[in-house]
């Protein structure tokens, strides 16, 4: 994939077919992960979704908890009417979010154009994705992603060092223009 | 809470002076192994109109001491503010200023 270039307000960028193929998967999994959790939406299994258990509660997802945190850290009560107030539209956006970014990205990759909101899509999405392989993996501030990818073999850690350095080139560009 | 409080926001005065006299309500940043430190930046900007120094300067205090308010003011608006947040993935909780 190459850096994000202005040109007559948009982003561009040129993101090779595999790349795209693989962009497409982690967003897609973030989108359906974050489905409407009174739904029968089938878990998938994946570099985000984890191990698809059926059981676990949609709040006991380590990977959920994180992208849709307790607004309060010691009230209970506040945050369960944190919850009430904001968890689904957050769901909704996150989702929408995904589904706009997963717009602008060809299955065969090739050239993508971003507009203001397309970019906030984007970030937001990316970030989503990264937060969630990072719980799978529970990284933490002294991984160096690309050292821990030779030394497990894991492919998320290839992965989510990709993902870091796109979203890495996505925020300069879009504080360029900020 | 040590060290820097953050920026108010000017149209944070509100009229009630009851609700005044009661500690102000305070939305934190948490640190997290993830976000990056130039999107973390470039959100407060976004979401607060932090100019890029303060907003700067709020991340690394994230970043060195674990946590930031970065916000302040009525509860409502903090539960605004904490959503807002959530939104870009930033690890965000409200409650009353300690």
């Amino acid at each position: 994939m190459t850096p994000f270039r202005w040109k007559r307000g948009r982003l561009l960028a040129d993101i090779e077919a595999h790349e795209a193929v693989l962009l497409r998967q982690v967003v897609t999994e973030i989108r359906d992960l974050l489905s409407d959790p009174e739904s029968d939406d089938t878990k998938s299994v994946g570099i985000v979704a984890g191990s698809g258990s059926a059981d676990a509660g949609a709040m006991q997802d380590p990977v959920t908890a994180r992208l849709l945190p307790d607004g309060h850290r010691s009230d209970p009560d506040l945050a369960e009417d944190y919850r009430g107030l904001t968890e689904a539209g957050l769901r909704a956006e996150k989702r929408a979010d995904a589904a706009l970014l997963l717009q602008t990205v060809g299955e065969n990759g090739g050239r993508i154009e971003l507009d203001a909101a397309a970019a906030e899509a984007w970030l937001r999405t990316i970030n989503d994705v990264r937060l969630s392989i990072g719980v799978r993996l529970d990284i933490n501030e002294s991984d160096d992603p690309m050292v821990r990818a030779e030394q497990t073999g894991d492919p998320r850690w290839a992965v989510y060092s990709w993902l870091t350095a796109v979203q890495g080139l996505l925020v300069d560009a879009v504080s360029a223009k900020h | 809470m040590t060290g820097i409080i953050a920026p108010e926001r000017t149209e944070e005065v509100v009229g009630d002076e009851d609700e005044q006299t009661d500690r102000p309500w305070v939305t934190i940043v948490w640190n997290d192994p993830v976000n990056l430190m130039n999107y973390v930046t470039y959100v407060f900007q976004k979401l607060f109109n932090y100019d890029e120094p303060t907003a700067t300067k709020l991340m690394l205090q994230v970043h060195h001491e674990g946590k930031a308010i970065v916000s302040s003011g009525a509860k409502e608006r903090m539960e605004s503010d904490t959503s807002r947040l959530h939104a870009y993935g930033l690890w965000a909780s409200y409650q009353r200023d300690s």
